[in-house]
């Protein structure tokens, strides 16, 4: 993927590199869409015969560029994502957090599907609450420098969740992004994405932003225009522009992912 | 039953517009017999008072056969249970070109609804009292649920193109059962369309979370049979438009008698088990 951009190389304002000149901004192919899931609905009706619309297989980008099962994360670190991730959409929602800690705990606490996280936080003894709260600021240091600045007129929103049927429901491309900007594509690509991982950036995370421009694709009927994962705990930022071979290798993803775990469940 | 889809071209909200508006001939008022008889099929099946509020939405009458293996939770203020009312609240504001983008509108909304709480101190229930009361992490969440819910409201359909005939944000209609009025049906609808004001001729505009299932023309059919309930006066809506924005699908509904039966007949059938559920955890 040559459209990549070299990880590390954007250590401030991912926001703004995202977004681009305007006057840069791609054509849209107004077939490519139908084209892919032509492609895919094709490929994988072989596999989804064996499947129901009623208990559908869910492919995420993670699970689709994994070669084996994901492994479940510990608590702590489900926990430390759930409050990193709060504290990002309160950036780009009121562009500012006080108290990151006591911020992002305070959002999980009125969530009620944040339940087993919140008590698993309320869990720890003092020192492990401090050393949490201390890594939870050491990332929003990181949000900071990359999400203060976002203009409202960007439309930024958070926490947005993609899906993707295909094979009349039996099987489910779902991905939720941390932010998203821009607004509809209509002549020209205009939306950005990115995604927020706690941990480093590994080397599958260009395939995983490529599927997950799949499956934005195959939602909206128009490719992003640029999707960026961000690594809260050392700043890097990777970022791919989105090209139709980005779109072809994310589809051979997902039919290898699909017939894999076909094979495996 | 007529179901019809958007073009395939893009701009998507330009076509689901073009969907919204099609002309069609004005249909008839929601038939006064078929009225009659829910009234008083409702009625008879109502749970005793005692046992509380019956809010028949969509949501209710399409799960009210579900096994229940959870006790029901009772309703709190979150991100979640507040994004929907200050979501269309924000969008309404963008729509009327009192704020220029979801943002903004969010923020002044919430402004609004804690000064007016500060003002004229409102029971302790209340939205504003909740959003008074909540630390900034919460503010933080809600902001954000409520953007969300407006960015998606506001991007499926082109509102300049529809100017004063979209009405955007309006109470639901709830229609109460006569004789047992704590039995209500709710039409769960995001925005009205105008068509024809002569003709008093509609559509109407659900937004959906998640995907289309098999059960969403009992869905989109019973925000029909409600908007008939609750305007006697008025000809049926032609049409029930629903999106889910996470997965880009539209469905519209041309409506028709059929369709408002169909709905009747869910409703009944649904409040026949919930009848029966609450006698059994009653008796047990």
């Amino acid at each position: 993927m040559e459209s990549a951009t070299p990880s590390r190389a954007l250590k401030s304002d991912v926001v703004l590199a995202l977004r681009g000149q305007r006057s840069d901004r791609p054509a849209i192919d107004p077939f490519l869409a139908g084209g892919l899931r032509s492609w895919l609905e094709d490929d994988l009706s072989k596999c989804a015969e064996s499947l129901s619309p009623e208990t559908p297989f869910v492919l995420t980008p993670r699970s689709t560029t994994s070669q084996a099962l994901v492994a479940v994360p510990t608590m702590l670190a489900l926990a430390r994502g759930a409050l990193v991730s709060v504290l990002a959409a309160q950036r780009i929602a009121l562009g500012e957090v006080r108290h990151p800690m006591d911020d992002a705990l305070s959002a999980l606490e009125a969530d009620p599907y944040q339940h087993d996280v919140v008590e698993a936080i309320h869990a720890l003894d003092q020192d492990a609450f401090a050393q949490l709260a201390a890594e939870v600021s050491a990332h929003d240091d990181v949000l900071r420098r990359h999400l203060s600045l976002v203009p409202t007129t960007w439309f930024p929103r958070s926490n947005v969740k993609l899906t993707a049927p295909l094979a009349g429901g039996r099987l489910l491309l779902t991905a939720r992004v941390n932010v998203v900007l821009g607004t509809p594509s209509q002549s020209v690509a205009s939306v950005c994405f990115l995604d927020l991982t706690t941990s480093l950036l590994d080397d599958q995370v260009l395939r995983r932003l490529g599927v997950l421009s799949l499956i934005e694709t195959l939602r909206s009927g128009a490719p992003p225009l640029r999707v960026a994962s961000l690594s809260t705990a050392t700043g890097d930022v990777a970022m791919l522009e989105v090209t139709d071979d980005v779109l072809a290798e994310a589809v051979t993803d997902v039919v290898t992912a699909a017939h894999q775990r076909g094979e495996q469940s | 039953m007529k179901i019809r889809y958007p073009a395939s071209t893009l701009p998507r909200a330009q076509a689901v517009t073009d969907l919204i508006v099609t002309p069609a001939p004005p249909l008839e008022r929601l038939d006064p017999d078929l009225r009659r008889v829910l009234a008083s099929r409702l009625a008879a099946l109502a749970p005793a008072r005692h046992l509380g509020a019956v809010r028949l939405d969509s949501y209710t009458v399409i799960h009210a056969h579900d096994q229940v293996t959870e006790p029901p939770v009772l309703f709190s203020w979150s991100p979640q249970t507040t994004k929907r009312i200050l979501g269309l609240a924000s969008a309404q504001r963008v729509v009327a070109g009192i704020s220029a983008n979801p943002t903004s509108a969010v923020r002044a909304e919430i402004a609004d609804v804690v000064a007016r709480a500060h003002d004229h101190p409102t029971r302790p229930g209340a939205l504003g009292s909740w959003l008074c009361e909540a630390p900034f992490g919460v503010l933080g969440a809600v902001t954000s649920e409520a953007v969300a819910y407006a960015t998606d409201l506001l991007f499926s359909c082109a509102w300049d193109r529809l100017g004063d005939d979209a009405f955007v944000g309006r109470a639901d209609p709830i229609w109460a059962v006569p004789g047992a009025p704590w039995v209500a049906l709710r039409g769960r609808r995001d925005a009205t369309i105008l068509l024809d004001a002569e003709e008093q001729t509609r559509a109407i505009v659900a937004l959906r979370a998640g995907r289309p299932t098999a059960s969403s023309v009992t869905d989109l059919s019973h925000v029909a049979l409600v908007e008939g309930m609750t305007h006697p006066d008025l000809p049926l809506p032609t049409r029930v438009v629903g999106i889910w924005p996470a997965t880009g699908k539209t469905i519209c509904l041309e409506v028709s008698k059929e369709a408002t039966q169909r709905a009747a007949r869910s409703v009944v059938d649904a409040l026949q088990t919930m009848r029966k559920q609450g006698a059994q955890r009653h008796a047990a």
